[in-house]
């Protein structure tokens, strides 16, 4: 009789023990689907990211956000690395400062932004009806570079 | 007694002289013995018959023999082992010439000398021969035949080896097209690690000679042949992995050239790699020296050499890389700065021969990094006189120039009422600086003056259109440009008046303000 009430302990005790998705710790959130950016018509603003990946391995997920006079005017859709991404916007019409920011996703952890250092420079962009602002980035060496060339374009009619 | 001596005399003159053939001796078993060491003396009655000499060997030597020529008779000269396989045969001559081998590797046991002649109408059935023979001891001597890779003749690495240029055809070649004889020899590198080799051959009259260096599966790693005729030849920091056998190749490089009389001296070192000079064969990216010391030295030889160094950057901080190369006699060196992926980011060659060159900074990050140094001509050699390259990384931090900012697409962003400091260097730089304006003002641009460069000073608009410029009136002169200016950005280009000009030593200090 001594022996059966031990069992029925060791089997309430086991009962109580924690499972085994408590003990790894917490689960993280399912990671959020970034919605591909919506179709602009007659867009006066392009921007191009892209960057130079020699390894097939270091290729990693990012995406840029890009600012105008300060404020967030949208973001390229996130995507590898080493793929071309174009984002098309139509921006207010004027002479305004266009910052671009670089967010990475690493390995391990959440997005992340890119050292202030690294970041594309901020630089004027004039946006004018009938001709597209053309902004071409590209980042190398794993972000640790970045050429940003800027050029104008005739609107197509 | 003194009867006694006098017979016995005659006998005793005979013991010490010349041993001479005993007939018939034209095959081994019927040899005349000969002792190593000892003149032999016959008479070719009948000379289609050879006349066989054996040697009996008591210990490892080399041993030569010379065969006095003699009228009518084009003698050929042969040694063979204890089986009868011939290990060289010697013509060198024609008719009436003396015959030689030179440093033939014994062990103990029995060889034999082969005396016959190849005159079909030779007639001198009296005129006696001497075969003159030298036994030696092998250590520090060639052993041939060693005329093969296969028979390579192993060596100490840290030693000397003495041998010749002879004979000047190996008539036991398989090939009847085959000219000229190789040497060969085998260095066995134990110790497990990364090793240079240095290998001296001395100069021999008549001869040019050329030495190649081999890995065990027959690839060739390296050729020198920087010396002409008469001169020697020298391989210096050559670089090599141990556990692993090298076979050094030594020859003549024209066909039928030797040296009888004047030996050659092949030296070798085998020095323990401490990163402090480079490893070659470091020609190509793949094979690039780690430059992990603060700097290394080299030399450029052979003609045509390319050093390449690589410098591994593990943090992923900005940070200028500067480098010093040092000049050397004679010689105009190019130090050129290149990729992950070997590609160019800088090619530095602002000073002439014999001056140095100074990469002054270019802006890096984590990867790999190569510096490349080579001769401008790619014509020069000189394994005598070393460079050094030194390198230093430097933090970058603001106010630093950050190359490359030669173009709009890689400008260097500078805020108003910042400064910073650069160099007009290599030849033909030009730095390029952005700089925004938030407000409509009057914006001044100062560059200081440095010598050796009259700079000029062009002011763009946001969409690179010429604005203004100006220049300095002369060599060292600073730079000012005023202007009113809207709300934009703005680039400003940097660039001596002449490209030619250019300063290594002295920084440019350019400040953008804003009234």
């Amino acid at each position: 009789m001594r022996s059966l009430s031990f069992a029925a302990l060791v089997l309430l005790g086991a009962c109580a023990a924690p499972r085994p998705a408590d003990v790894t710790g917490p689960v993280p959130p399912p990671r959020r689907v970034e919605p591909a950016p919506a179709e602009v018509k007659d867009p006066n603003f392009i921007l191009i990211v892209s960057e130079s990946v020699p390894n097939p391995d270091d290729d990693g997920i990012s995406f840029t956000k890009v600012f105008a006079d300060g404020k967030e005017v949208g973001k390229t859709a996130v995507g590898r690395k080493a793929e071309e991404r174009t984002l098309r916007l139509k921006l207010p019409v004027g002479n305004q400062p266009i910052r671009l920011e670089q967010w990475v996703l690493p390995g391990v952890g959440e997005w992340s932004r890119l050292a202030d250092s690294l970041q594309p420079r901020e630089r004027f962009a004039r946006v004018e009806d009938g001709s597209i602002v053309r902004l071409e980035l590209r980042f190398a060496e794993g972000e640790a570079s970045n050429t940003l060339t800027v050029s104008r374009e005739a609107a197509a009619r | 007694m003194k009867k006694l001596i006098f017979c016995l005399s005659p006998l005793l003159l005979l013991a010490c002289g010349p041993t001479r053939e005993v007939e018939p001796n034209n095959s081994y078993q019927q040899a005349t013995p000969l002792k190593p060491g000892a003149t032999g003396v016959g008479t070719m009655k009948n000379s289609k018959d050879p006349h066989w000499w054996r040697v009996d060997v008591a210990a490892d030597g080399v041993l030569s023999a010379k065969l006095g020529g003699i009228r009518d008779i084009d003698f050929v000269l042969s040694a063979f082992d204890k089986d009868r396989r011939e290990l060289v045969r010697i013509d060198e001559t024609t008719v009436g010439g003396d015959e030689q081998v030179l440093d033939l590797g014994v062990a103990p046991g029995i060889y034999y000398l082969t005396v016959s002649n190849k005159n079909p109408a030779a007639n001198n059935p009296s005129q006696e021969y001497k075969l003159v023979t030298k036994f030696e001891p092998s250590a520090g001597r060639e052993r041939q035949p060693n005329f093969s890779a296969l028979t390579a003749q192993p060596i100490d690495a840290g030693g000397v080896t003495r041998g010749w240029y002879w004979p000047t055809r190996n008539l036991l070649v398989d090939d009847p097209q085959a000219q000229g004889v190789d040497h060969w020899f085998s260095v066995d590198v134990q110790k497990q690690g990364l090793f240079l080799l240095n290998v001296d051959v001395s100069e021999v009259r008549k001869v040019d000679p050329i030495l190649e260096v081999y890995d065990t599966n027959g690839y060739k790693l390296i050729t020198v042949d920087q010396g002409g005729v008469g001169e020697g030849e020298s391989l210096r920091s050559f670089g090599v992995r141990g556990p692993a056998k090298y076979l050094l190749r030594l020859r003549s490089k024209y066909d039928n050239v030797g040296n009888s009389e004047d030996p050659f001296d092949l030296m070798t070192e085998l020095l323990p790699y401490q990163g402090r000079t480079e490893f070659e064969p470091n020609n190509q990216r793949s094979d690039a020296t780690p430059l992990e010391l603060d700097s290394i030295q080299g030399t450029i030889a052979p003609a045509g050499d390319s050093d390449w160094y690589k410098i591994s950057i593990a943090t992923e901080a900005k940070q200028i890389l500067r480098a010093e190369l040092t000049g050397v006699p004679g010689m105009d060196l190019v130090l050129a700065l290149k990729d992950t992926l070997g590609n160019d980011l800088l090619v530095v060659d602002n000073a002439g021969k014999e001056q140095p060159e100074v990469l002054t900074g270019y802006g890096v990050t984590k990867g790999d990094y190569y510096l490349v140094v080579s001769e401008k001509s790619g014509k020069k050699a000189d394994n005598r006189n070393s460079y050094t390259l030194s390198k230093k990384l430097i933090p970058w931090q603001s106010g630093l120039e950050w190359e490359p900012n030669d173009s709009t697409a890689t400008v260097q962003s500078l805020k108003v009422g910042d400064s910073v400091d650069g160099y007009f260097a290599p030849k033909g730089d030009q730095d390029w600086y952005e700089f925004n304006v938030y407000q409509k003002g009057t914006v001044e641009l100062d560059l200081t003056g440095v010598i050796n460069a009259a700079p000029k000073l062009t002011l763009f608009d946001q969409e690179y259109k010429e604005l203004a410029s100006a220049s300095a009136a002369k060599p060292g002169d600073p730079v000012t440009l005023t202007r009113d200016l809207d709300r934009g950005t703005y680039s400003v280009r940097l660039q001596p008046a002449d490209p030619a000009q250019n300063n290594v030593r002295d920084k440019y200090s350019f400040r953008v303000i804003q009234r």
